[in-house]
């Protein structure tokens, strides 16, 4: 099948203003997204820049903003999009360096304000810092993040001010907060209660839609907000 | 960042991957101030964040026979015992407190009802042995990246290609890069260079990892004349998709899908028939690997080139196999249900692709190259499995090499004092970079030229290997060395995030590392691991010896050889090879019984 791709191109270099440009492709209905960059790439246009790295939603790195919603491009097929054209941007609310790549600082700098470690200053014990089943599963779909910035640029609060530390970082910041090993919660939690923290989000859900991992971002948001209110880490 | 500044360290780390960052937080522990520059982004680029969970220690908490010495012997046996000893034995001996390293970190392992790690029994393994990391390994990749920047002294470096190492009178002072958010080279001067780059699987075509990993670590350490260790070692991984295309290598874990106390899947070839030879274990790689190819070359693979991997007959339900996928991390189970590939009702067609460099940087147990003040750590490293490799080591590598290279380093770097960096050289170093950058009416894209090693390599240089063909294809590097190297060129010479210009840094070190590769594999006449000449069917115990790769003037290289480091007597102590596998004819020259 032939299709369109929409793409947004910008080169800081050249003096021309961001704009978009159209390219046709063959496709296979198998085909996914970033397939069909690299073969842009590759064919008609080698000074394309765009982010890959493992291309099978692993990594992270191919988050793009395609037909409006955040996706990895290396997890969605062509089939998928349903024909027609296919605009491809680069993720929202971060500077854009060129093409499709923004700049992650400021994402990084937020996600490194919630202290994204262990805390546990008790000495260790002999063996481990034990935990069951049940303690680990509280955290499990936090866990699962891969800081690809899906969420975090999805989200209206994150495009209006990106001081807010955005979704990502409550997500990183849950996976400790309920962490029974981790003694950091009361530290974090003071973070995330202030003005760029939890109370920025007002429940959009753009966060969870757009997770390739499939968390519940959205949740976990709202569990952090719970135990602020409460103190309780339930 | 000027053009002319040059930043000062005592370490420097080339690459963000496992060993990377491993020694990053070993170097800073040992007080050294630590540079860490990786091409890519840190834990989301290289190999070890595409990596299964499999990490190799002998915990014994599933089985308590098995130790440390076992899986010695297990690592010699099926490397071959082509890998150097005194660094076998630093793998197994220290995985386990290595493990105990990144557990503290925040990287969880799977566990048993009652509490204790799960461990799993891989091909080669005498008894269940490997770790399950919990989310495979990006999550260690991210617990080892927090780890790593809690550290004040370690500076990170990311979307840097480092093009060139500097040396002053013998010794490393430091390196060049290219910095892709600039587009401008930086120099960094320092007593101590980790290279951490990992391998090259990227020079063939069919591979099941990710596109950066091409071997411009191992080149550049052969630059200022360290020594390369059995080049002609790629190990072919058994099972990487060969259908649909646009997913073609991507890896599909068979020992679980195969394993009867797992999956309990069946391989068959084309004409759905059973190949594998009736062993206790799953055969190993390598030996996967030759009877996969066996079935492909001689007419019976499937439509697509390849094997299947058929669960139908499983003993085990649907709900099972999820069950058991998901106990295991399996890698793939997600990416295949993307592309609406289900497993549990149709077989899929795999074939061995190139998976992990056995070969490389030769190095000691203390990771130190044969240049002063370079170190190796991880899948770098050339000497240290042999000719195949148990699953679980190479993860394993990276944590113990890592950190036996950051300390080393530290502690070098901290009593020696800083050489002086050549602005020449650096100058002149920068002077080439932007040759790439020149528009030639007769210009060859790097990606063409990428293709064009991708095809000697498959031709000449892949499972299959004689002399004449060896030849040609060492014949064919030097044409295009001559030929198309002084045409490369990026298609546009933008500066910021020319991802061109990366791959034509590469490309022109991939032409020559390609060379060396060939004409490693050309010195070994014989079989060995994942080593198969067509012309030499045979292992030679004469053979049992290292190929060396050294540079000795500017375009002249010589190989020779180099005994393998024994701790243990292997005309005396050596294991024999399964009685149904050498039936099977593929494992010619191996004592049997």
């Amino acid at each position: 099948m032939e299709v369109t791709l929409r793409i947004f191109r910008y080169n800081p270099e050249n003096g021309k203003k961001p704009h978009y440009e159209e390219y046709k492709v063959t496709a296979e209905p198998t085909d996914r997204v970033l397939d069909l960059l690299e073969y842009i790439k590759g064919n008609f246009d080698g000074t394309l820049s765009f982010r890959r790295s493992c291309a099978h939603g692993i990594c992270g790195s191919d988050a793009m903003r395609i037909n409006g919603h955040n996706r990895l491009a290396c997890k969605l097929l062509v089939k998928d999009l349903h024909g027609g054209k296919i605009t491809i941007e680069p993720i929202l609310g971060l500077r854009v360096i060129k093409d499709l790549i923004v700049d992650m600082e400021p994402f990084f700098e937020n996600y490194r304000s919630v202290l994204p470690y262990l805390i546990n200053d008790e000495p260790a014990p002999k063996k481990e810092r034990l935990q069951s089943s049940e303690e680990r599963e509280r955290f499990d779909d936090t866990t699962k993040c891969i800081l690809c910035a899906c969420c975090t640029t999805s989200c209206p609060s994150f495009w209006v001010n990106e001081q807010y530390v955005g979704p990502a970082a409550i997500v990183t910041a849950h996976r400790f907060i309920f962490d029974s090993r981790d003694r950091g919660a009361a530290e974090r939690l003071k973070i995330l209660s202030g003005q760029f923290g939890v109370y920025r989000c007002h429940t959009i859900f753009n966060c969870t839609e757009a997770c390739p991992r499939e968390i519940e971002v959205t949740q976990a948001i709202g569990e952090v907000k719970k135990a602020i209110a409460t103190g309780d880490l339930g | 960042m000027s053009q002319n500044e040059v930043l000062e360290t005592d370490v420097i780390i080339v690459g963000a991957g496992g060993a990377g960052m491993r020694a990053a937080i070993a170097a800073a522990d040992e007080g050294a101030r630590v540079i860490v520059i990786t091409k890519g982004q840190a834990a989301r680029s290289g190999a070890t964040p595409m990596a299964c969970p499999s990490y190799q220690a002998a915990f014994a908490m599933e089985d308590d026979r098995d130790n440390p010495e076992i899986a010695f012997e297990d690592t010699c046996f099926e490397g071959r015992y082509l890998g150097d000893e005194n660094l076998i034995d630093a793998l197994t001996h220290e995985a386990t407190d290595r493990a105990m390293d990144m557990y503290s970190y925040g990287v969880k392992f799977r566990k048993q009802e009652n509490g204790k790690f799960l461990q799993v029994v891989h091909p080669g393994h005498s008894f269940e042995r490997n770790l399950v990391i919990m989310g495979n390994g990006y999550a260690m990749a991210a617990g080892l990246r927090r780890e790593m920047l809690k550290k004040p002294s370690v500076k990170l470096l990311e979307d840097v290609v480092v093009t060139r190492l500097l040396m002053d009178d013998g010794r490393i002072a430091g390196l060049v890069g290219l910095d892709m958010r600039s587009g401008n080279t930086i120099s960094v001067q320092a007593p101590t260079v980790i290279l951490a780059t990992g391998g090259y699987q990227e020079m063939w075509r069919w591979t099941d990892t990710e596109p950066g990993l091409t071997g411009e670590g191992v080149f550049l350490a052969y630059q200022v004349g360290a020594d390369l260790v059995d080049l002609e070692m790629m190990l072919f991984y058994p099972a990487g998709l060969c259908y649909p295309n646009e997913v073609e290598g991507t890896l599909v874990q068979y020992e679980g899908l195969l394993t009867k106390k797992y999956c309990a899947g069946e391989m068959l070839n084309g004409l759905g028939e059973h190949f594998l030879p009736h062993t206790q274990a799953l055969p190993v790689r390598d030996v996967m690997m030759k009877l996969m190819f066996r079935e492909i070359e001689e007419g019976r693979g499937t439509p697509h080139g390849g094997v299947y991997i058929d669960l139908r007959n499983s003993p085990r339900s649907g709900e099972e196999i999820r069950a058991i996928l998901t106990k295991l991390d399996s890698l793939p189970y997600d990416q295949l249900r993307d592309l609406g590939i289900d497993v549990e009702k149709e077989p899929i067609e795999v074939m061995p692709v190139t998976h992990y460099t056995l070969g490389g940087v030769r190095i000691n147990e203390w990771a130190e190259t044969t240049v002063e003040g370079l170190f190796a750590a991880g899948e770098v490293g050339g000497n240290i499995h042999g000719a195949n490799r148990t699953s679980g080591n190479a993860l394993a590598e990276t944590q113990v090499f890592g950190r036996r290279a950051g300390i080393r380093a530290a502690q070098y770097a901290l009593n020696t004092s800083r050489r002086p960096v050549d602005l020449t050289e650096v100058a002149q170093e920068a002077e080439r970079l932007e040759q790439f950058l020149t528009p030639l009416p007769s210009g060859i894209r790097p990606i063409e030229l990428k293709r064009k090693i991708k095809k000697i390599m498959h031709d000449y240089v892949h499972y299959r290997r004689n002399r004449e063909g060896l030849q040609t294809a060492i014949e064919a590097f030097q044409q295009l060395r001559v030929e198309d190297a002084p045409r490369l060129c990026a298609f546009d010479k933008h500066r910021i995030y020319n991802y061109e210009w990366e791959e034509a840094i590469e490309a022109k070190f991939m032409i020559e590392l390609g060379e060396l590769i060939a004409a490693s594999a050309l010195t070994r006449e014989e079989s060995r691991g994942h080593h198969w000449r067509t012309d030499f069917p045979a292992m030679r115990p004469e053979w049992e010896k290292h190929t060396i790769v050294r540079k000795v003037e500017a375009d002249q290289y010589e190989v020779s050889d180099a005994p393998v480091i024994r701790l243990k007597d292997r005309t005396k102590i050596r294991r024999t090879a399964d009685a149904a596998l050498l039936e099977a004819g593929v494992l010619e020259g191996y004592p049997g019984d």
